[in-house]
């Protein structure tokens, strides 16, 4: 499954660059390959996460049929009629996996209806409308959802009741600036310019470097009011610092949810 | 034997027994010497050959080296320690990662290898290449077509395909190894057999790997002085995805994914057709010239269930992978352009409109 490459690509993130080092010549390279497996066969446990899928299916399967079990084998199925079949089944067993099956629906497969009605199952299930189970508010998921449908009021809505619930916690300065960026979006699409640009006003000063991702959606929002000038100064900067990001080792793009790639950028400084 | 004999000799018995466990050679003891790789299986389905030797040495120096010797081997030190772990490769393996049957010796259980003692076979490898250059030798199931320029056809003697790879022997110690390596495009790459030569007779060519039975070659003829060796079908230029890094694969990155919704965009043309909503995912292997190999299709209807689309929906999406694929789409991020790509994303559509790709 989908979920499984992305954690295997952490590995492969740790095993490439060690094969892939300038000078070092393609013996090198596979004698440090194979050094590097009898290293991790060093390791007592049958499985190392992103290696072994099929082997690693196969213990799961011989595991009691828990619902948490259940989700994690779906990570490591690669045929998707299967894969989808145990997340909801995964469900039945455990309604608090309600959460975790939603937003694998919102960021594997693209589902939004699907991952809406999950994550509001969710959300029927516990007692406060903001319960928060991983990273974000449900609510914030429930607001991809809809604005990923193009229904950028009841986005707009969702995102709100996430972030507000945090600021009441929390106090604004702890919300992550990316929700400011994706309610912005969705005022944005919706004419607001004006709250989108307090929002992204927030974002930056909760964010901890120079986003592209923020001056990406100023240049945005500028344009949306007819400022071309202040657009373009925001297109620069955005294009500016991704650049920066890049030579200090930032990963980018910063929001897989809300994708700026430097490709943008440029496309947006062409205009 | 009288019955005041039966507890002595019952007694001796006992204590021989209990002598040969407690006192029997150690897996340390066992241990050392030289052992040359066999396999390493990166998973269930997925196993490769290990191309190098392994020394466990008296003075307790360690050493793991390639066959081919195109690396410098990695050295040190090995030890067992009090809880007969075993030290070495800068880790430690606990006693049950180390398992030694007879001559085969099997490390781990995340990726196991398995390694085989080594007995030296003096042979010349300059004579054996001499009699396989330019000739056809055949096991029982395959067939080895070694031409003069060192490439060499592997043919499938069941379904007479062939694949084209580079061979040569190597000496390790005086033996042997006939190592078939690389792809159509060249000698470099990773191997596809490794096999120690143990024999070598009027018209047979005994071959070592793992099992105790070698495998045989039998002479077949010449081969035909005006044969070219292609490959019959499409073929990686990998032949082991253990060792590829693109192995966990078919991961497309957003970049990637982005210009490839544009192209499908730009391509596809809706079918008219009731009842063609659902996701199609597509999956195949791009090798390092930039071939494409067979596209396997998974047709899903909405609910994700099995169903298939109309023809010329998945038709045309596998024509447009396949005439209208840009080289350059995955090169950018490709550290590692000598390897091939498994590439898999999948389509999402709503009657027969394409509307989203991941």
């Amino acid at each position: 499954m989908k979920m499984a490459l992305l954690f295997a690509l952490v590995v492969v993130g740790i095993i490439a660059p060690c094969r892939a080092q300038p000078g070092r010549n393609a013996g090198d390279e596979t004698l440090g390959h194979i050094a590097t497996t009898l290293w991790f066969n060093s390791h007592p446990d049958q499985i190392l996460f992103g290696t072994n899928m099929r082997r690693q299916a196969i213990r799961f399967d011989t595991m009691p049929q828990t619902g948490e079990n259940l989700h994690q084998r779906a990570m490591f199925e690669p045929d998707m009629e299967t894969a989808i079949a145990l997340l909801e089944k995964s469900t039945q067993l455990d309604p608090k996996l309600h959460n975790t099956v939603g937003w694998s629906y919102l960021v594997a497969y693209h589902d939004y209806p699907r991952a809406l009605y999950h994550l509001n199952a969710y959300d029927d299930l516990t007692p406060n409308f903001d319960d928060m189970d991983n990273m974000a508010p449900v609510s914030y998921l429930k607001g991809l959802c809809y604005r990923n449908m193009g229904n950028h009021t009841e986005a707009m809505r969702e995102f709100s009741r996430g972030i507000d619930s945090l600021v009441r916690k929390h106090g604004v300065e702890w919300v992550n600036y990316k929700y400011f960026v994706s309610r912005a979006i969705s005022y944005s699409a919706l004419g607001q310019f004006d709250k989108a640009l307090i929002d992204l006003d927030l974002a930056t000063r909760n964010c901890t470097h120079d986003s592209p991702l923020i001056l990406y959606h100023k240049g945005r929002v500028f344009e949306g009011q007819g400022r071309p000038t202040d657009a373009k100064r925001a297109f620069t900067d955005a294009k500016f610092f991704w650049q920066a990001n890049n030579a200090k080792g930032i990963s980018q793009p910063e929001d897989d949810y809300n994708l700026v790639l430097e490709d943008d950028i440029d496309e947006a400084l062409k205009k | 034997m009288s019955k005041t004999w039966r507890p002595i000799w019952q007694f001796i018995a006992t204590l021989s027994l209990f002598y040969s466990f407690t006192h029997s050679p150690s897996t340390a003891q066992s241990l050392t010497g030289r052992w040359v790789g066999v396999t390493t299986e990166y998973d269930l389905d997925a196993f490769c050959p290990l191309p190098v030797y392994m020394d466990f040495n008296a003075d307790s120096t360690w050493q793991l080296g390639l066959i081919d010797e195109s690396a410098a081997p990695r050295t040190g030190r090995w030890a067992r320690l009090k809880n007969d772990s075993l030290r070495f490769n800068e880790a430690t393996y606990a006693p049950e990662l180390v398992t030694l049957q007879g001559d085969r010796l099997r490390i781990g259980r995340v990726q196991p290898m398995t390694f085989r003692r080594f007995r030296a076979m003096p042979m010349k490898r300059e004579t054996v290449w001499a009699r396989l250059v330019g000739q056809v030798w055949q096991s029982d199931s395959v067939q080895f077509r070694f031409g003069a320029d060192g490439r060499v056809a592997l043919r499938n003697r069941r379904a007479n395909t062939q694949t084209i790879h580079y061979a040569e022997v190597l000496a390790l110690a005086e033996s042997a190894f006939l190592v078939v390596r690389g792809n159509p495009n060249g000698r470099a790459g990773d191997i596809r057999i490794f096999w120690q030569v143990v024999g070598n007779d009027v018209g047979v060519i005994r071959l070592q790997n793992d099992s105790e039975k070698p495998e045989i070659l039998r002479w077949v003829g010449a081969l035909p002085a005006n044969e070219s060796l292609q490959s019959t079908q499409f073929q990686p230029c990998a032949n082991c995805y253990g060792m590829d890094p693109t192995f966990f694969a078919g991961y497309v990155n957003e970049l990637n994914k982005r210009k490839l919704l544009s192209l499908f965009r730009q391509q596809y043309k809706p079918v008219d057709v009731p009842d063609q909503s659902g996701v199609i995912t597509l999956k195949f292997v791009r090798n390092c010239a930039g071939e494409i190999g067979p596209i396997s299709l998974q047709q899903l209807d909405t609910n994700y269930k099995r169903r298939p689309f109309d023809k010329r929906v998945s038709d045309q999406l596998m024509g447009i992978v396949r005439n209208h694929l840009p080289g350059s789409l995955f090169g950018d991020n490709d550290k590692a352009p000598s390897h091939d790509q498994t590439v898999t994303f999948t389509i999402r559509l709503v009657d027969g409109r394409l509307t989203d790709l991941f």
